[in-house]
């Protein structure tokens, strides 16, 4: 996998003196990726907010939680982080 | 005496040469005072036995064999029996003119031709009168929520007039309106039903042993008859309750030759609602009406041939306005402050158009048909507009507009044949071609402001699809005790990038073992090529239907029932068990997880397919028809199941409204000639639901953003944690059984002009506090019941004339 990716994102960072922004490039395993995938929707779907139209009408049936432990509830998963000083660019 | 000798002679030979003939009896049942048929009148002969029911227009065509004495007897349930004895020798034609024998008059109806002596098993059927009687919770006659008291039709969310039949879902049922399918059959979030009693003539339900005639969707068939109108006399009615008003009207335009019907009903909920929101004063206005409109005119042009225009027309539309002026300051402070308006809108509206023209054309004396062409639009339109304005100059500065368009329209051809060869035969046949077009969902989105300017289009294509179906079925009597209905349902659907055929056949058997006792058993094969994507029970139409594609086979089921029923001698009491045993195939689902608030992306990656169901039970009914006092018992037993390969790990899962108990008691008494008073009690099982066993911690970089709270163990890595919950299997757990009594009394008044009637109902009238939904307080540590539906009076104030 060590093919190049460029990633555009549009960041809004007030100018000023402020220190330098550093932006931080997490790679996860792909583990990690459907455990956080089932993580947002388990979360959505707990119905854990106030009495309110969202948990009448919208809410879908929950789901547990992506697991890779067997007998077991959770995931083994690993990532790397790599950081990135932004430079400024002049106007 | 030499004359006398001749005509003995010459009677002999005749009777002896028509020994072998025979001859037709034909004609129509009408009801004496409005002229309109009567569906399912029995027409039966008393000497030789032998009889036949009216069809759907209320035509029959009994075959005899000459040369002896005929005694035609109609017989329908609320009406006096008429008969006719003569003898018969060539074809005839009698047209029956039944009169009603009123409702205060304590009739024994003396149908022979039973239920014993037809194949027909599984059938409901309620006479419209009783339906008025029953209590409601608006005060509204709602036929769907009488049919939920019947065994094996059962009711999901509380107040929904959804059917749930046989463990079927609501898309599964097949609604047919003069023989057009509706798609969406509910107000109110499903509150209040589209059927009108007042414009109905006839309406029965089907949830097993199909007759081949009927196809397209598994688990009902609701076959609702509209009335043609009054073709002696202008006959309305006004009624207002708490939540609608209704007119009625029917009349001959020209006396026993052409007659209408119109039939108007809106809500009246959204006059409270306006005055609230004007008392309140804040800014927000919001309303929500439905209306229905039914009208037909009917022709005769003679016995032969007669035209029927029928025409619908429902729609329900929720709108929420709100305005607001602002001090704000501007955006700049140093600026002068700048006023501003504010303007939301939001309307939805959805509902079905309507409209049908048939001609019904005889042939000879044995072979019926109709010939129909019928248009139909299901709709479902959301707008949303939000303004900002400058105030003083009424400048706009933003707009932004997003609409989101999803429906149905079908073009139907139909032609369908009622040959009547000869007594021991009834054979129906006919062809039909739908086109379909659906539009599964469009949303257009619009920005301008002096920033962003987009306007874009997105959603799902719309897609056109053609069926093209045939049938036959014969329904025989083989001697006294046994008789059957053979049929095959033969379809071919084309869609875009695939086609499917196939071919159905329905079977229904009959002994009848004495006149009081019969045994009856059936099989069905059924497909149904579209499919109901729907987020929730509740009724709010956010449903797409889906047609069949490629990867969306359609769904399949198999159905075996066997029934008994026994009529008491003197034909009040009827009591029957019925066992069914139904399977599924090629369900959808949503993903695990999914819904459309997550996943606003093409249909196919949110679902899955190829699921299997599974549903069987035990239902009892006992009624009793007539008398001062009529009503039923119905009891069901029942299991629903299902299983999917990628939903809870490929296991069977019980269906959210999986009843295993529901009981139902229905009481109308007649307590003196003016007043009735009416009572249902019902008992079922709590539905499914799916509620965590235990919680626990769990980590991540990445805390959901709509989680309301997440503690951050570790500041540096950005560690958060999150409350998980472990359920343990879809559906794990039931709710607390439902219970509920409902109560009416109807006081009828004979005015100088008419009858004026008073309906006082009370809806939960012992103060059960049932389960309309769970939720979570104290972050998932507690658990509270949501009511919605207390005890709840109704009003309803009708005038016939």
């Amino acid at each position: 996998m060590n093919e190049e990716t460029s990633i555009t994102f549009l960041a809004q960072i007030a100018t000023g003196n402020y220190a330098v922004p550093i932006v931080a490039l997490k790679s996860i395993s792909h583990e990690y990726y459907m455990f956080q995938k089932s993580l947002i929707r388990h979360t959505f779907n707990q119905g854990m907010g106030s009495v309110d139209a969202t948990n009448m009408f919208l809410v879908s049936n929950p789901n547990d939680l992506y697991s890779n432990i067997q007998n077991g509830l959770g995931i083994f998963a690993g990532y790397s982080e790599s950081h990135f000083e932004l430079e400024e660019i002049e106007q | 005496m030499k004359k006398i000798i001749i005509i003995t002679i010459v009677v002999f030979f005749i009777s002896k040469l028509c020994i072998a003939q025979t001859a037709t009896i034909s004609g129509y049942v009408r009801d004496y005072s409005t002229g309109d048929n009567i569906i399912g009148t029995v027409v039966y002969d008393k000497i030789t036995k032998k009889g036949t029911t009216t069809n759907n227009y209320g035509f029959y065509s009994l075959t005899l064999k000459t040369g002896s004495k005929a005694r035609i007897t109609a017989s329908y349930v609320g009406y006096h029996n008429r008969s006719r004895q003569f003898l018969l020798t060539k074809d005839t034609i009698i047209n029956f003119s039944m009169r009603s024998s009123g409702e205060l008059e304590n009739v024994i109806v003396t149908a022979e031709r039973s239920v014993h002596q037809t194949p027909e098993i599984s059938v409901l059927t309620i006479p419209m009168k009783d339906i008025k009687l029953i209590p409601s919770m608006s005060g509204e006659a709602d036929v769907l929520k009488v049919f939920q008291l019947m065994p094996g039709v059962q009711s999901g969310q509380e107040g929904s007039s959804a059917l749930y039949v046989r463990g079927g879902s609501p898309d599964q049922n097949l609604f047919l309106i003069d023989d057009v399918p509706l798609y969406y059959v509910n107000h109110l979030g499903g509150f209040v039903s589209v059927f009108d009693d007042n414009a109905i003539n006839s309406m029965n339900l089907i949830k097993g042993g199909f007759p081949a005639r009927y196809g397209g969707r598994l688990s009902s068939v609701i076959d609702m008859r509209m009335k043609n109108g009054n073709l002696k006399e202008m006959k309305g009615e006004i009624k207002t309750g708490l939540v609608a008003t209704k007119i009625f009207i029917e009349g001959p335009l020209l006396k026993n030759k052409t007659s209408f019907m119109f039939s108007a009903r809106r809500s009246n909920i959204d006059l409270f609602s306006r005055l609230i929101s004007k008392i309140n004063d804040d800014g927000f206005t919001g309303a929500y009406t439905f209306y229905d409109i039914y009208g037909k005119i009917h022709h005769k042009f003679s016995d032969k041939n007669s035209i029927f225009i029928s025409t619908y027309s429902g729609r329900d539309k929720i709108t929420l306005n709100h305005k607001e002026d602002s001090n704000r300051n501007g955006p700049f402070a140093i600026e002068e402050p700048i006023q501003y308006s504010y303007e939301s809108q939001f309307h939805t509206k959805w509902g079905n158009q309507m409209a049908a023209f048939r001609w019904n054309h005889l042939f000879g004396n044995k072979l019926f048909s109709n010939l129909s062409v019928s248009y139909l639009k299901f709709y479902y339109n959301t707008e949303n507009e939000y303004l900002k304005k400058e105030s003083t100059s009424d400048m706009l500065l933003e707009q932004i507009y997003n609409t989101y368009n999803s429906g149905v329209n079908d073009l139907t051809a139909k032609l369908d044949f009622d040959y009547y060869p000869s007594s021991s035969h009834k054979i129906k046949f006919g062809v039909n071609s739908i086109k379909h077009l659906f539009k599964p969902g469009i949303s257009k989105f619009n920005e301008s402001s002096d920033t962003v300017e987009t306007d874009t289009t997105f959603g799902n294509l719309n897609i056109n699809t053609y069926e093209i179906n045939a049938y036959i079925e014969d329904e025989i009597s083989l001697g006294r005790v046994v008789s059957c209905n053979i049929g095959l349902f033969a379809s071919y659907y084309n869609t875009n990038d695939t086609y499917y055929q196939s071919y159905q056949p329905r079977v229904a058997f009959n002994f009848k073992i004495s006149n009081n006792f019969s045994i009856k058993s059936a099989y069905s094969k059924i497909e149904q090529n579209l499919h109901l994507l729907t987020n929730s029970s509740t009724g709010i139409p956010t449903d797409i239907w889906l047609p069949t594609s490629k990867e969306l086979k359609p769904q399949r089921s198999d159905q075996y029932v066997i029934n008994t029923t026994y009529t008491s001698s003197n034909k009040k009491i009827e009591i029957s068990i019925e066992g069914f045993y139904k399977e599924m195939s090629n369900l959808i689902d949503f993903k695990e997880g999914a819904s459309y608030q997550l996943d606003n992306s093409d249909w196919h990656n949110i679902i899955e397919t190829g699921g299997f169901g599974r549903n069987y039970g035990l239902e009892f009914l006992l009624q009793r028809k007539t008398g001062k006092t009529t009503g039923w018992i119905a009891y069901t037993l029942s299991k629903s199941e299902k299983r999917f390969e990628n939903i809870n790990s490929g296991n069977y899962f019980p269906s959210t409204f999986d009843r295993r108990h529901d009981i139902a008691i229905v009481i109308n008494h007649k307590l003196t000639e003016n007043i009735s008073l009416s009572a249902n009690w019902v008992y079922t099982s709590g539905s499914m639901m799916t509620l965590a066993l235990s919680n626990y911690n769990t980590m991540t970089l990445y805390p959901p953003l709509n989680y309301p709270d997440t503690p951050t163990l570790n500041d540096v890595n950005g560690i958060n944690i999150v409350n998980a919950h472990y359920y343990g299997g879809r559906n794990n757990f039931r709710l607390p059984a439902y219970h509920r009594l409902d109560l009416s009394v109807t006081f009828e008044k004979e005015k100088t002009k008419g009858i004026r009637t008073w309906q006082v109902g009370l809806y939960n009238a012992y103060f059960q506090k049932n389960i309309f939904f769970l939720y979570y307080k104290n972050n998932g540590k507690d658990l509270y019941k949501f009511t919605l539906f207390p005890i709840i009076p109704s009003i309803s104030y009708s005038f016939r004339f």
